[in-house]
């Protein structure tokens, strides 16, 4: 009986921390929207540094495939869930989504072309991907200062 | 072979299998977020388990019986069945974690998507738990793990201001973007890292396999007091390359490569693949013990002959239990579910389960009874019972914890 019940408390403390919880007022949104963008800046410089890290020889082809990948994959989630939560019928809690959706959209599209441009193994492209991809990190990270609760 | 050469082994697949998955991912996301400043939790797990481990062994060493058969003999089926039920799940599901972190690793050198590896992993880590003898698959994978050094090799190489990290450690503080909550959330998995009970069950069980008697009670004091330091020292480093590389980017580990990346920066592609073969080494052995630990605990509960040391036919239903558990955590990670989550909550729900584990061994280590002249001295007591107040405190604290910070969101 006490095993089930221990059972029990795993799985029920294992959803309730992975739920997304709406956000009711705008300083909820805006925090949940800061570690939106702090994820995403892990993402994208995780990219870029293994770019970088390639273009001085010392990295190997297969680990940064597997490490643009995984950047690639974490910026869609990121995204998507961040689409997921209703924001607060208000015109900031708007124009902040509005802002962190085109900032997520500018490392999303330079890390697919960093994914394309590594897999054809063409250097040129890869540098110019990561350079961008550098810029929307710097813009990610310079909106979860500014908007941090 | 020759008392120190058996000595210099022991430390040395000591040291190289002290490490397993959720060291390295709890090392990786902890250097990444706090820096040093939580080194003081991955010493006093690490200080926790050589006080745990070394009451084991003895135990071994003594009465030539496994932890769980003692554990239903003295605490009575009841609890010796909460027990089982509680450390086989929180086992299992760091032996998946465990088993993904292969292919993760396979993942890193090859670039096939790790799942199309886990079938192939999970027939392997059966195969060797089966057929291959005991020592040779503690030793091999031990001394491979050695490869983990790679991460010291790549701190001394980034070239860091050594008194300043120093400084994080010996006088913690709080980074000012991150909250108490989280900061003792991790205290806490990094704990429950360093102590997961299937260590304290392998290494007992392993003393039985090999035979231990009161003679060997030195040798395995040595492994454990030199031996396991030295591998906590392995998940520091890999914290502290963490801190150098990651931190000052806003990097936070989540995955198995960014753990690599730091070795990479700072020692190219030699260092990459030694960093891959340890991850492959470290993650292969702890599979092997954490399937066994099942193994073990089940058989030696309900009294069926269970061990490497007999014939696989007259152990059949020690070997049915393997069988089925690697089935079960293929199929755990089969389910999709991120390697690197189920780690993070393994470690988590290992510190929950920890009072379980260790309060019967402290019971039995004191038992004059079983331990005749070899029963914890002052110090032993003492020890064990601070460890055991810590360790409740931990346990109590995990899933409200994990809760309230979203798992350390």
């Amino acid at each position: 009986m006490r095993a089930r019940g221990r059972v029990v408390g795993i799985l029920a403390a294992m959803l309730l921390t992975a739920c997304v919880a709406p956000a009711l007022s705008y300083e909820g949104y805006a925090q949940q929207a800061t570690m939106t963008a702090a994820d995403a800046v892990s993402a994208a410089r995780t990219a870029v540094l293994a770019t970088r890290t390639d273009e001085q020889g010392r990295m190997t082809g297969a680990a940064l495939l597997v490490l643009v990948q995984e950047s690639e994959a974490a910026l869609g989630t990121l995204g998507s869930t961040f689409d997921s939560v209703q924001p607060p019928d208000d015109g900031r809690s708007d124009a902040l989504r509005r802002e962190l959706d085109g900032l997520l959209q500018d490392a999303q599209s330079a890390v697919q072309d960093l994914r394309i441009a590594a897999r054809r193994g063409d250097d040129a492209a890869m540098s110019l991907a990561a350079a961008a991809l550098a810029t929307a990190g710097d813009a990610l990270a310079d909106f979860e200062e500014l908007h941090q609760p | 072979m020759s008392r120190l050469f058996a000595v210099a082994l022991g430390i040395l697949t000591a040291i190289g299998g002290f490490v397993d998955i959720g060291d390295l991912v709890a090392s990786g996301v902890v250097g990444s977020r706090f820096g040093l400043s939580l080194a003081w939790a991955t010493i006093l797990g690490i200080i926790g388990i050589c006080v745990f481990a070394e009451m084991s062994g003895r135990v071994a060493a003594v009465t030539s019986r496994g932890t769980f058969d003692l554990v239903r003999e003295r605490l009575g089926p009841r609890a010796g069945l909460l027990n089982l039920s509680a450390s086989a799940l929180v086992t299992l599901l760091t032996f998946a974690a465990e088993l993904g972190g292969i292919a993760l690793a396979i993942e890193l050198a090859t670039s096939v998507h790790y799942l199309l590896f886990v079938p192939t992993v999970g027939a392997a880590v059966w195969l060797i738990m089966w057929r291959v003898r005991f020592s040779v698959l503690e030793n091999v994978f031990g001394l491979l793990g050695l490869a983990l050094v790679v991460f010291a090799v790549a701190l001394w190489q980034l070239g860091p201001d050594w008194g300043a990290l120093l400084n994080e450690v010996v006088q913690p503080s709080l980074p000012s973007d991150e909250g108490y909550p989280v900061y003792f959330y991790y205290a806490i998995a990094l704990f429950g890292a360093a102590m997961t009970p299937y260590e304290v069950f392998f290494f007992s069980s392993g003393g039985v396999e090999e035979r231990w008697t009161p003679k060997d009670i030195l040798t395995s004091r040595i492994n454990v007091f030199v031996g396991f330091p030295l591998g906590g020292l392995l998940s520091l480093a890999i914290a502290a390359c963490a801190a150098i590389v990651l931190m000052p980017q806003g990097i936070v580990v989540d995955s198995l490569a960014q753990v690599a990346l730091p070795v990479v920066v700072a020692g190219g592609k030699l260092a990459l693949a030694a960093a891959i073969l340890g991850f492959v080494a470290a993650t292969f052995g702890a599979a092997l013990e954490t399937g066994l630990s099942i193994g073990y605990s089940a058989a030696q509960y309900f009294g069926w002959q269970w061990g490497k040391y007999v014939r696989p036919y007259k152990a059949a239903r020690f070997h049915a239990v393997v069988l089925l558990s690697t089935i079960a955590a293929v199929t755990i990670v089969l389910t999709t579910l991120d390697p690197i989550q189920v780690t993070e909550y393994s470690i988590v729900f290992s510190a929950v389960a920890l009072p379980l584990t260790y309060l019967p061994i402290l019971l039995i280590a004191n038992d004059g009874e079983y331990m005749g002249e070899h029963v914890n001295g002052r110090v032993g007591n003492a020890l064990g019972v601070t460890f055991l107040g810590i360790i409740m405190v931990a346990s109590i604290a995990a899933i409200p914890l994990m809760i309230y910070t979203k798992a350390g969101q």
